[in-house]
């Protein structure tokens, strides 16, 4: 843990809840249009955030109908917020299961290089069907066989940029966020940044733990990962603003959609059951046995197992988000959670989800983020000119797989 | 004696050193009318970025942020899956609000595809290629955003149009995930020998067939040519294509020096920044002034 912590902001369209869209702070279509992420990268960039990040999937998702989803493709949507900021990082999302390693190694180092060393990869395997059939394939790669792959298509990737040595920050910065077996295993031993799913402090505090065994087992230094938790917020000038902020987040999520998602999450029929009955513990698979997003799937088995929970509560619980913690309150309450999880060892710092964009966004920039600088914990300005200088990561030697890469598999 | 045709400068692939002295010059020749720059792409093989040049989808991207810029990307069909592909210059058509095309060479098939261990033809594969983009950068219409925030309905999924493409050796379920507007969509361009059907074919020297259908941009070497107004005056074509064989500092001469002067004096026509490039590409159409 260093002296103070990092910060992202994860531009996830127009907000982690479902019903974001539809919230009246912000137009219910500007997600979709490359000025939403212009604006929120100034504004990301004149708090000083370490990056913005962008979460992606090579896919037009299923629930269109009730949310926004990915959209502008994130190497070329980081190539133009390039040119409209200077110092701030750039974290695109892209699949190593759906792109060539050759390919993207050329390309995303260009974006390096053009960004004078300001690019992160945040390296993922791609869950679900959906996304399969874009590539030629009927259904998704085995969950192992995908982990396999991303290890050997981040070596031949990383091992090229090593070979051309052209990048301002001598090597784009590697980002991983599995919180599945395999996926801590990737993280440990590839992962410089890790962007995590824990929902309390006791699970953040272990996660860390984990993953800095595991890169150390790699043979590297636990202090050259960073564990940035994602975290939701929901901001008010007092508790009670806070806490009508976060329920009318509720009203605002489209049920079908609620219901769809946790289905998927749950691996059961969400719809044939009663909202008001408990769900039934005994019907969900063990983690390592579930199809899908196993991160997201450990997370909402934990929130039954603690809470015994009705599908509604369920589902307001999880926000009906992307199954990250959620923080409500006052700028101080998010404040003081944040220094409480980075002091307790839960986290290097945080990958900031607003509840809506940008408005949710200028909240936690304008008046949380001076709480944090007045406690020492967050920089004033910059003080290097890429993401490796913002994220204190010397670029050393990652240890790559020397396996040729499959032309089939 | 029909009028002068729109501007376009062919770049080869950039070196990162060059980018900011090529980007600052293509900004500069944008701003006095010129229609767009087509930005070659090295072969996948070989060294990642800097000596091969910046992939043209990220120096495009970077150019998006230029008002009034116009952007093709040349790409290989073997070096990029179609879905990837077509998402990545549909994202290109947003960033630039209608102004982006792709010129697209048959390179044979991807390791992507390749990887799913499915058949392939490769008699047809390139064709397939062609129409599957066609058929993604249509599948996602922007007004099926409906954005009812009261209904909590965004959009109306009755409107997509997936692909559906189940091909010879391209299969791909999806609708693309970028709305596109019918009058944003990226241009598909091609060699005009190349054997697809192209909404604009590049044409280099004498020999190449007139193509009744595609607009035609043809290429006009600005380097060899002693008097290059004159030159652009005999293309016949819907538009011209710039190139020299210089480095990046003939580029940037061309661009700095050769397009302003050349739109000047009439030579060639200036566009207005706020059209779409398909518009661009066919303003002689539109004008009623092709034979």
């Amino acid at each position: 843990m260093g002296a103070q912590l990092h910060l992202n902001v994860n531009i996830l369209n127009a907000g982690v809840f479902g019903g974001s869209w539809r919230h009246p702070e912000n137009p219910p279509l500007s997600s979709w249009t490359p000025e939403h992420y212009v604006r929120v990268a100034r504004a990301a960039e004149a708090a000083r955030l370490d990056a913005v990040f962008l979460a992606d999937g090579p896919v037009l998702e299923g629930n269109l109908e009730h949310r926004p989803g990915n959209s502008i493709e994130p190497s070329v949507n980081l190539a133009h917020l390039s040119a409209v900021t200077e110092r701030i990082g750039l974290v695109a999302t892209l699949s190593s299961s759906y792109n060539d390693a050759a390919e993207i190694a050329h390309r995303l180092l260009g974006l390096d290089e053009v960004s004078g060393g300001r690019f992160g990869w945040n390296v993922v395997t791609t869950a679900g069907a959906a996304a399969a059939r874009n590539f030629g394939r009927t259904a998704e790669p085995a969950h192992a066989a995908r982990y396999g792959r991303a290890a050997d298509v981040v070596s031949a990737v990383v091992r090229a940029w090593d070979d051309a040595g052209t990048s301002p920050q001598e090597r784009p910065v590697v980002v991983q966020a599995g919180g599945s077996t395999d996926g801590l295993e990737l993280a440990g031993r590839f992962g410089e940044v890790i962007f995590s799913a824990s929902q309390t402090l006791e699970e953040g505090v272990a996660f860390r733990a984990a993953v800095r065994a595991t890169a150390q087992r790699h043979g590297r230094r636990p202090d050259d990962v960073v564990v940035l938790p994602g975290v939701s917020t929901v901001i008010g000038s007092t508790h009670e603003e806070a806490a009508r902020r976060r329920a009318l987040h509720d009203e605002l999520l489209p049920w079908p959609y609620a219901t769809a998602r946790l289905s998927g999450q749950l691996g059961l029929d969400v719809a044939a059951y009663d909202p008001d009955e408990p769900v039934p513990l005994d019907l969900l698979p063990e983690p390592d046995d579930a199809g899908g997003s196993q991160t997201f799937y450990r997370l909402v088995l934990g929130v039954v197992q603690r809470e015994h929970p009705t599908f509604r509560e369920l589902v307001r619980h999880l926000g009906g988000g992307s199954g990250h913690r959620i923080v409500v309150g006052t700028p101080q309450d998010v404040a003081d959670d944040l220094e409480r999880w980075f002091r307790a060892g839960a986290a290097d710092g945080f990958n900031v989800m607003p509840d809506v964009l940008p408005s949710g966004f200028d909240a936690f920039a304008e008046q949380v983020v001076p709480i944090l600088r007045d406690r020492g914990l967050f920089r004033h300005d910059y003080t290097g000119s890429t993401l490796r200088d913002h994220l204190g990561l010397p670029a050393r030697p990652l240890p790559l797989t020397d396996r040729p890469l499959a032309a089939t598999w | 004696m029909p009028g002068p045709v729109p501007a376009f400068v062919e770049l080869p692939p950039v070196a990162a050193a060059d980018v900011p002295a090529v980007l600052a010059a293509v900004a500069h020749a944008t701003r006095a009318g010129l229609a767009g720059v087509v930005l070659r792409d090295a072969p996948v093989a070989g060294p990642p970025a800097s000596p091969r040049g910046v992939d043209p989808s990220v120096l495009a991207g970077r150019l998006a942020a230029t008002p009034g810029i116009g952007v093709v990307v040349a790409a290989s069909s073997g070096g990029h899956a179609p879905y990837n592909l077509a998402r990545r210059v549909a994202s290109l058509a947003r960033l630039t609000g209608g102004s982006a095309g792709l010129l697209l060479r048959d390179g044979g098939v991807d390791a992507v595809t390749r990887a799913a261990g499915g058949a392939a033809d490769p008699a047809s594969a390139f064709a397939e290629y062609a129409d599957l983009l066609r058929a993604l950068w249509a599948s996602f219409p922007h007004d099926a955003l409906v954005g009812d925030v009261r209904g909590g309905r965004l959009a109306d999924t009755a409107r997509l149009a997936p692909a559906r493409f189940e091909g010879r050796t391209y299969r791909v379920a999806g609708a693309l995930n970028v709305p596109l507007d019918p009058a944003e969509r990226p241009v598909l361009l091609a060699d005009a020998h190349a054997a697809v059907v192209a909404d604009a074919v590049v044409v280099r020297g004498a020999t190449d067939p007139a193509g009744d259908g595609p607009a035609r941009l043809v290429a006009v070497d600005a380097g060899a040519a002693r008097a290059v107004a004159d030159a652009v005056a005999a293309a016949a074509g819907d538009a011209v294509l710039l190139t020299t064989s210089g480095g990046a500092g003939a580029h940037v001469d061309l661009l700095e020096r050769v397009v302003p002067a050349l739109l000047e004096a009439g030579a060639v026509a200036a566009v207005d920044a706020t059209t779409t490039l398909r518009e661009r590409l066919a303003a002689r159409a539109l004008a009623g002034a092709r034979p």
